[in-house]
């Protein structure tokens, strides 16, 4: 049944690529029609004989020496030099699940979280690959994004190539996020970045108009716009970063974005650095009592809380923390009841509400119940600040640090909040 | 002579709105986020000169666009003067049959249970179509279905608003026990827009218009028959059964061809009618019916035009526009002529 799938979903990339390359075969319903049935057929076909061979591992080029820590635990921290010999431009990817990056017959082969396939061909080269896939010339020169957490990826690249937000040509949404990258606010202020409307409904003419070399969108269920790229011979790659269980996982997509740039390496040594002051800030706590937490929100009596296979409960758990529904399998959000949440009382030691809230009040009036818990009698009750949906995905390092201070505040006893505020 | 007169005032009003088409069009065409003045917008539109990103503006996003709203207004326009006639009731609109519910409960069970169901794959743009037609398709034959075995029309419009309430309940259910993410597109999906709609739906949608216009043509007699009374319309050697089929099946049809491919559009199913009576000041449903198409399309792209241009870069849901600035001329086109 996987097989099968994946050959629809194959075959449906080679139909997306037919349409990028002749957009006006759309004009003609029959046309189209015989398209689709030809391009199901051939996309199948090439789905079936192609997938076994499709992805060959990375061939060795270059190597890149990183420090690395081996043992998560306080009293075995072992930090040593570790020298990976990894392919030049082809970055390992540790913790997403949902791009992939590769070699195959001297060509970059990227696949994004739709599983489509992208032929990354240097500017001025031709390509020599045999391979279906929407050819794309790299270093990409101007892109529109549809999210802030690309744009803060983006700007994490920044610190290795300085000019590369001169890249970014428009921002769905742009006007309407309080931006706390200044120079995204400057450029959008100036016009330089276009704001091209809503993710629903993107502004087609005024990205059309904007000639970028690729669009990156996230998806979600029912999204029209990909059709209608398809129809202008648009070209987008989707992020769905979002859709990753481990907060690594989510950023590692830099990688992604940075491998349109040609800035492999780069993005390797950005995400090791991460990682690895992660890793320390993880075997800090690593030996404390784990304390017991509750992350939900609370709207007109019904709980939105984080799945136990969601990014946030993996980073609880790698913070020596206990999640109250670390056993719901659900990798994002869940919906549950008040009465379900308030079962859990007498353990909620800790609540993050992710959301914005002034006081503990806000949270009360829609759960009194939780006056009880001992999180509310001892003041450990957190909201999240505005910033954190814009620099808590660039300084993930950040935000881990203000969680792990959260959780274990004896650790981190000078440690100010900054994507989270206590609510009094 | 004043009969003659008569006559002459309704085919000047339908010759006065076909004349204002052309006009949103080229509106339409020519205002958006890039101005294209209307020469060079004429120019792209019948194809002179080498083909650039200004023609790909007219040709592929503003013109399908205009063309969808221009006929989906026109079906829901013909499909409200029918149903008032048939239901005898004044605020019957083309959803009171059920059918954008039963689209959008359908839609719903793809967006917040798609992956679940095994409803395709819930990321492909074509699958909410998909599940919007099967939604409206299945309440278009329940309807078909009721309306060749119940006696009362009363019943049967019981029947659709029952319908309505039922699909918008199982629907309300999803939306709780939905995530916020998922709440979000369908929220957006139920405000109705034509945007980014593709020449593939244009076809069809143009296809069925015409379709569906043509056929109202026949049921415009038997409705006249209708407004006395079904047993006038009996007398008259009307099949009742034929007619209230008929016009189910039609409404239905076109309904669902325009929810599926906008959304559900709000207003000018139960506006036009009303303002095709006043302006043509006759109920004989031969002028009536087209002049509510023709109406229903005006107002449509016109809405459509605002909706896109109001707030640019961002598109507004065309049923806020419709209902803004249709329920005012509406309540000054009541109350000029007396509330009558």
């Amino acid at each position: 049944m996987m097989f099968f799938n994946k050959n629809v979903i194959l075959a449906t990339l080679y139909l997306n690529g037919c349409w990028m390359d002749n957009p006006s075969m759309n004009k003609g319903s029959s046309t189209v029609v015989i398209g689709i049935i030809l391009s199901l057929v051939l996309g199948l076909l090439i789905g079936v004989v192609s997938s076994p061979f499709f992805v060959k591992p990375a061939t060795v080029t270059e190597k890149i020496t990183f420090v690395s820590t081996s043992h998560v635990t306080r009293l075995t921290t072992q930090t040593h030099t570790e020298t990976v010999t990894v392919t030049k431009n082809i970055p390992e990817i540790k913790y997403a699940n949902l791009f992939d990056i590769s070699f195959y017959k001297g060509c970059k082969i990227v696949k994004d979280a739709l599983n489509r396939t992208f032929i990354l061909v240097p500017k001025n080269e031709q390509s020599q690959c045999d391979i279906e896939g929407i050819v794309i010339r790299v270093p990409i020169e101007r892109v529109v994004l549809m999210s802030a957490t690309q744009v803060a990826l983006l700007e994490r690249l920044k610190e290795l190539r300085p000019n590369i937000l001169d890249t970014v040509v428009g921002i769905m949404w742009g006007r309407q996020y309080d931006w706390y990258f200044e120079d995204i606010k400057d450029a959008l202020l100036s016009g330089r970045i276009k704001d091209v409307g809503g993710p629903e409904a993107p502004n087609y003419e005024e990205i059309l108009m904007l000639n970028p070399d690729i669009v990156f969108i996230y998806a979600f269920p029912g999204m029209e716009a990909m059709s209608k790229f398809d129809e202008l011979g648009i070209k987008y790659a989707v992020i769905n970063e979002y859709l990753e269980n481990d907060p690594l996982g989510r950023f590692e997509w830099i990688k992604f974005i940075a491998t349109f740039y040609d800035l492999d390496t780069e993005a390797i040594k950005i995400f090791n650095k991460a990682e690895q002051t992660i890793n320390s800030i993880a075997i800090k706590v690593a030996d404390n009592k784990p304390p017991s937490i509750a992350w939900f929100s609370v709207y007109k009596g019904i709980v939105y809380a984080a799945g136990g296979e969601s990014y946030v409960a993996k980073a609880l758990r790698q913070l020596n923390a206990e999640y109250i529904f670390s056993n719901v399998k659900e990798t994002s959000s869940f919906v549950t009841t008040i009465e379900e949440l308030l079962g859990h009382a007498n353990e909620i030691e800790i609540i993050i509400y992710p959301g914005i809230a002034s006081s503990v009040s806000d949270i009360l009036l829609e759960a009194s119940g939780l006056s009880e818990t001992s999180a509310v009698k001892l003041g450990r009750v957190y909201a999240y600040t505005p910033m954190i949906y814009q620099l808590g995905f660039y300084d993930i390092e950040g935000w881990y640090q203000d969680l792990a201070s959260i959780l274990h505040p004896e650790d981190f006893p000078d440690h100010q909040l900054k994507y989270f505020i206590r609510l009094s | 002579m004043s009969r003659i007169v008569f006559r002459q005032s309704k085919f000047f009003w339908i010759g006065a709105l076909l004349l204002l088409i052309p006009l949103i069009i080229l509106m339409s065409i020519t205002i958006g986020s890039v101005d294209i003045p209307p020469e060079k917008a004429i120019s792209k539109l019948v194809n002179l000169g080498e083909p650039d990103t200004t023609s790909i503006i007219i040709n592929s996003i503003r013109l399908p666009r205009v063309i969808a709203a221009l006929a989906g207004g026109a079906a829901l326009g013909i499909s409200g003067a029918i149903l008032q006639v048939f239901f005898r009731n004044p605020i019957a609109d083309p959803y009171v049959i059920g059918v954008s519910s039963g689209s959008a409960l359908f839609i719903a069970l793809a967006i917040f249970m798609g992956t679940s169901l095994g409803i395709g794959n819930p990321f492909s743009p074509y699958t909410l179509y998909i599940a919007g037609f099967i939604g409206a398709l299945l309440v278009s034959i329940f309807m078909i279905f009721a309306s060749g075995i119940v006696r009362s029309i009363t019943t049967l419009l019981i029947i659709g608003i029952a319908i309505s309430y039922l699909a918008s309940a199982i629907t309300s259910i999803l939306q709780v026990i939905s995530d916020i993410e998922r709440l979000h597109v369908f929220i957006f999906w139920i405000m109705g827009s034509f945007s980014g709609v593709k020449w593939l739906f244009v076809n069809f949608l143009l296809i069925s218009i015409i379709i569906g216009i043509v056929s109202s043509m026949f049921l415009a007699k038997p409705l006249n028959a209708f407004m006395l009374s079904e047993n006038y319309a009996q007398s008259m050697g009307i099949n009742i059964r034929i007619i209230k089929i008929g016009a189910i099946a039609l409404t239905s049809f076109l309904t669902s061809i325009v929810t599926v491919v906008a959304g559900p559009v709000g207003f000018i199913g139960l506006v036009s009618p009303h303002i095709s009576r006043h302006i043509s000041d006759t109920s004989d449903n031969r002028f009536i019916l087209p002049t509510s198409a023709i109406v229903g399309a005006i107002i449509t792209a016109s809405a459509d035009l605002a909706a896109r241009t109001l707030l640019m870069p961002r598109d507004l849901p065309i049923t806020a526009i419709t209902a803004l600035f249709g329920a005012p001329l509406v309540i000054a086109l009541l109350l000029r002529g007396g509330g009558s």
